[in-house]
């Protein structure tokens, strides 16, 4: 990553929102880098697993000593929120080119967006899930930090500074409420 | 809804969920009753619970993976490769995929392949793979498959070439031998090709069925010349071919000198056709044994089976083409054509039918060509992914031998040695690319090891005998895990493990700590740990480690680390009887010893590491005795570290061995001031330089690997020359030069009991020991007028309590006292020469910052950093102060005292490498003037990514 990447982190984790928009597409170049080189063609090789991908892309995408973080819990919020907005993003992108629309902020090869996208409607569960946190802004984070951040209940709940049976109590109401959410949202 | 209500929902629904099925309806009905306003949200969350399982817990940046990960993304329909347009993909395969393509200028199909990008760094090999692919476009051969282009495509080469519709000659094997007119067809056919690329100066070295096509006209064609080349460093003597056999079962076509890693020619292609035809005849392949290390010593050494068929002349140039030695072949394929086409003459003894031939055209029974042909299909490389490039081979040193280099995929370094399963086919190891190394396993017959999951931060692996799991140490335990998978189990505690060994009744050996302690035994199972061994102090032991039981499950051998030299070695220890101190070792060594049984079960070597080579001195593990003398072995091995065992393991059949050893430690640095000249010490484990008064020596903590104990060392800084100053048994740190330069002061004793010490600068001796204030003491300064020492009351380890600054008085009839003190840490105190004013570090503001203060008088204080500072050092004469800021960097600011007050010039940063090896104390020093900087150099030393494997290994002990 260049100074570019560490100058945005540091404004952002500053307080500068719109760092985020410069960040992200930088931070999506080098996640689609990181995964390349470990799960192309020679898939599992040395035994790669996907988890590998969440745990290096902490590590080298988030410079973790040259920001200033306040703590650990910074660290993780804030790396759980930049993974939210890149994975979403490129979710976003992804859709949009397959209904033939301009990409606007990203720039993925047309070729990449022909694979389908599997599991979950990314795109869909961050609208619920913006709207989950207007009900109640913990268990919004609880699923940003696991399902976006790929942290751990602990690691979750060293963040918010609550128990571990909180984590697990809000992770299992709010994936229940997001189900729903999801499943009547294309009723409407 | 609010917070609250959600809040009362999240509980309910929690408790909802742990309910078993009765109770949940009188849950919901109670629900209802006391807040029935949340009642139509509560409904909807039952409603989806029944489909919460999984959702959500694979994170999403894994299940993006696929698309963030896709390095050959499919290419669309209409994509423009070049020229040509992608029409259709055929088929995608570890070396790229392949496509049938348009080109509009010829208006024609044909097969367009896209490589994988070498993209470790090798700028050459894609020149290297274009130069041989035009030379294979130069070709224009009916028997070989036609290249018309190459060219790169998003960074990547690619290839075309014709398209054909066939199989290739694997489907005609699947259906059983051959004909002998089509045998011979396809043998003239073959040898028509290599005639034509042999010509050209290309050697295939990777012919084997997969790599021929059968065109549905009955043409036989050779495919992918040049592709082994993409991979290839021509630096190193290697065959990719070889690698490429090992890894994917595919050995039988190697030719013997390619498994020896010898040189490889025309004649190399020659064995494979042998091979290809002895299968074709036979419906059998030549060497094939179960096991691929098998297949490749049958390969070198047995004669293949007599091939059953009524056509002598083909078998006997088929018995010729396989002879071991290159020299003993056809030395040509024009030779052989010609008695190919000799014997075309020449009858089968039983009346057959075959078609004549034609010199070109070799013309396969229809009948047979279009049975089950594919459709339109190209035969892919079989070549896997870019990281075989890394299989290297090297010469084998003799017959019975077989000898390759492991590389590990880039990025990826070995963090413990190898160790051969018991049944001598697999290797396990743990590795690492920059974080937590796991284990993996790799086992002889697969193209990759693979990772075991859960083990992250695992160490020192070790088998089970049954070759079913593995023990290893992780997170300050012991712990087992399944090879083939599943969840690690913790068996014990073991702060820092020193090695591991499992016995066939199911008792586990190790060493649990680094240092101060003997081996400990526990059940597999686990349970209790009882100490196995205990370590003699009196003797100057220190640690006991690296056990390996022997047979008979009761005996164990371990290696005794001791600063007496005589103390240092192999020894053995019985389990079943209450643990005592070693007795006679069995033989003195810097390096532990595995038993590996070469005669029966009992009798067999043992193998350990000396000056960098393998040492083997013959055994008898039921006497527990040596049976003669050590020979020294030609295979490097890396010698043991404090931290690491010896890189070597063996079975009867496999040896596995790390050349280099792990490497350990820091080492120092020195820099001219302004940043020129930075000269890094080539002796590793040093820390804590202090340059002495008169600038001439430095004083270090040195560990040296074979005695395993920290001693402070003296390097004269203009001959280099090192006299050790301190010989204790104990572990010595943090020097410190008395005023005269004539003594040290340092830290001494054991982990739990410290003191301090005053030895001689010329290695003549301890001059003084004095106690502690307090429990635990480092020096960190000693006065100028030479009376009293500085001295940080912390523990010596990290997470240290808070502590505080204490002087303590070198005569008796003084006291000692604390001179800086508070509810915070306050260490790493310096005076300033002239003896008025102290410099320290406290972390009153939570984070270490550097401040001076007067030594006496009015209590004087300035605060000389604020944003993090650490480890101050006077200037000789005191004009100038250095610190270290957080991130290491080292600064300086100048010091003038006009009145009686000091005051510090601004802050100016030295550009000198980042200090600071992440231990306590000063990690640095300057000369006397400052212009020049001693300090522990940061970078860690790159760790070995290759294992050497050889096969046959008993052959060096004949």
């Amino acid at each position: 990553m260049g100074a570019d990447v560490t100058g945005l982190l540091q404004a952002w984790s500053g307080g500068d929102a719109k760092a985020l928009d410069q960040l992200a597409p930088l931070v999506h170049r080098e996640l689609r880098e990181m995964a390349r080189r470990m799960l192309s063609g020679e898939r599992r090789a040395v035994g790669w697993q996907p988890t590998d991908l969440v745990q290096e892309s902490y590590v080298r995408l988030l410079d973790w000593h040259a920001v200033h973080w306040q703590n650990r819990a910074h660290f993780f919020a804030t790396t759980a929120r930049m993974m939210r907005r890149v994975l979403v993003d490129a979710a976003r992108a992804r859709q949009a080119a397959k209904r033939g629309q301009a990409v606007e902020s990203m720039s993925i090869e047309v070729a990449q967006v022909a694979a389908p996208t599997p599991g979950v409607d990314v795109v869909a569960l961050n609208d619920a899930l913006a709207e989950l946190a207007t009900l109640d802004s913990r268990p919004s984070s609880v699923v940003e930090l696991r399902f976006f951040g790929g942290f751990s209940v602990e690691e979750t709940a060293e963040t918010l500074g609550v128990s571990v049976r909180t984590v697990i109590n809000d992770w299992n109401t709010a994936r229940a409420w997001l189900l729903h959410a999801l499943a009547t949202r294309d009723r409407l | 809804m609010n917070t609250e209500g959600w809040r009362i929902l999240s509980d309910w629904h929690n408790t909802w969920l742990a309910a078993p099925a009765h109770q949940r309806t009188e849950l919901r009905a109670s629900f209802a009753t006391e807040h029935p306003e949340l009642l139509q949200v509560a409904d909807n969350l039952l409603a989806s619970s029944g489909a919460m399982d999984g959702f959500l817990e694979t994170p999403a940046l894994v299940l993006d993976a696929q698309h963030l990960g896709q390095a050959d993304p499919q290419l669309p329909e209409g994509t423009l490769v070049g020229p040509y347009r992608i029409a259709a993909l055929l088929a995608r395969g570890g070396m790229g995929d392949v496509y049938r393509a348009t080109d509009p200028r010829l208006g024609r199909d044909v097969a367009l392949k896209t490589l994988p990008d070498p993209d470790r760094g090798d700028g050459h090999a894609v020149e290297r793979f274009l130069q041989e692919a035009r030379i294979t476009a130069s070709l224009d051969h009916p028997n070989i498959v036609k290249v018309f282009d190459v060219g790169m495509f998003n960074g990547r080469p690619y290839l075309v070439s014709e398209l054909l519709d066939g199989e290739t000659l694997r489907g005609p094997i699947g259906r059983g031998p051959m004909s002998s007119a089509d045998a011979r067809a396809v043998a003239t056919a073959l040898t028509s090709g290599l005639v034509a690329a042999h010509a050209r100066g290309l050697v295939h070295r990777d012919l084997k069925p997969e790599n021929i096509f059968i065109t549905k006209s009955g043409t036989a064609k050779i495919l992918d010349f040049g592709i082994a080349k993409l991979a290839q460093d021509p630096a190193l003597p290697r065959s990719l071919a070889t690698l490429t056999g090992v890894v994917l079962g595919t050995a039988g076509y190697l030719a013997p000198e390619q498994v020896r890693g010898d040189h490889v020619d025309a004649r190399t292609d020659l064995f494979a056709l042998g091979s290809i035809l002895f299968e074709l005849m036979s419906g059998k392949r030549a060497f094939v044994r179960e096991h691929t290390i098998d297949t490749l010593h049958a390969i070198v050494h047995d004669d293949p089976p007599d091939l059953l068929t009524r056509d002598d002349a083909l078998s006997a140039i088929v018995k010729r083409l396989l002879a071991k030695a290159p020299d003993a072949r056809f030395q040509s394929a024009a030779d052989l054509l010609w008695v190919l086409e000799q014997i075309d003459a020449t009858p089968v003894r039983a009346t057959a039918t075959h078609t004549r031939s034609d010199s070109r055209f070799f013309r396969i029974r229809r009948g047979w060509a279009l049975a089950g042909a594919v459709g339109f299909a190209i035969v892919l490389a079989a070549l896997a992914g870019g990281w075989l490039r890394e299989r290297t081979k090297d010469e084998s040193l003799g017959p019975g031998l077989t000898q390759f280099t492991w590389s590990l995929p880039e990025g990826t370094t070995l963090d413990s040695a190898p160790i051969v399963s018991p049944d001598g086919r697999r290797i396990a190891f743990t590795a690492g690319s920059g974080d937590s190394p796991r284990l993996f396993v790799w086992s002889l017959d697969s193209r990759v090891p693979s990772a075991i999951d859960g083990t992250d931060g695992a160490k020192q692996p070790f088998w089970s005998p049954d070759g079913s799991s593995l023990g290893f140490f992780a997170g300050g335990t012991l712990m087992k895990v399944a090879v083939s998978g599943g969840v690690p189990v913790v068996i014990c505690d073991a702060p820092d493990g020193r090695g591991g060994t499992w016995s066939p009744t199911g008792m586990i050996v190790f060493g649990p700590h680094l240092i101060f302690e003997g081996l400990a035994k526990v059940s597999a199972d686990g349970g209790p740990v009882q100490p196995a061994t205990l370590v003699d102090f009196d003797r100057g032991e220190n640690s006991h480690r690296w056990p390996v039981f022997l047979p008979d499950g009761i005996h164990v051998l371990f290696h005794v680390r001791a600063s007496r030299d005589d103390r240092r070695g192999v020894y053995i220890a019985r389990i079943d009887r209450p643990a005592s101190t070693p007795g006679t070792p069995l033989f003195r060594s810097e390096s532990e010893a595995v038993f590996v049984p070469t005669f029966g079960r009992e009798r067999g070597v043992l193998l350990s590491a000396a000056d960098g080579q393998l040492q083997a001195r013959p055994f008898d593990a039921a006497a527990l005795k040596l049976l003669g003398d050590p020979r020294t072995l030609p295979v490097a091995a890396g010698a043991n570290t404090p931290y690491h065992s010896a890189m070597l393991s063996a079975s009867p059949g496999l040896l596995a061995t790390v050349a280099v050893p792990m490497p350990y430690g820091v080492r120092l640095g020195t820099v001219a001031r302004d940043g020129n000249g930075v000269q890094l010490s080539e002796r590793r484990a040093q820390n804590w330089p202090r340059v002495s008064p008169d600038g001439r020596r430095i004083a270090l903590q040195v560990v040296d690997p074979a005695r395993g104990n920290p001693d402070i060392q003296v390097e004269d800084l203009e001959d280099r020359s090192l006299v050790r100053v301190t010989t204790s048994t104990g572990s010595d740190s943090l020097p410190v030069w008395s005023p005269d330069g004539r003594r040290l002061a340092y830290a001494t004793g054991t982990l739990r009991e410290r003191r301090l010490s005053i030895a001689a600068a010329d290695g003549t001796g301890v001059l003084q020991e004095l106690p502690c204030p307090g429990s635990n003491c480092e020096p960190t300064d000693w006065s100028p007028d030479g009376r009293r020492l500085v001295v940080n009351t912390r523990l010596a380890a990290a997470g240290a309590q808070a502590g505080d600054v204490w002087s303590v008085p070198l005569q008796t009839g003084g006291s000692a006292e604390a001179i800086v003190f508070g509810p915070f840490p306050e260490y790493d105190a310096r005076i300033s020469p002239d003896g008025r004013w102290l410099a320290y570090v406290s972390e009153e503001t939570g984070r270490p910052e550097v401040s001076v203060r007067a030594m006496s008088g009015p209590p004087t204080r300035l605060v000389v950093t604020s944003g993090g500072g650490s480890q101050p050092v006077w200037r000789r004469d005191g004009r100038e102060l250095l610190y270290l800021d957080r991130e290491g960097r080292l600064h300086g600011r100048t010091v003038s005292q006009p009145l009686r007050d000091l005051t510090l010039g601004a802050a100016h940063a030295l550009s000198v490498p980042l200090i600071g090896s992440g231990h306590w104390g000063t990690q640095y020093d300057v000369s006397p003037d400052a212009e020049r900087v001693y300090f522990i150099d940061r970078a860690p030393a790159a760790r070995p990514g290759d294992i050497r494997v050889v096969i046959g290994w008993q052959a060096f002990l004949k």
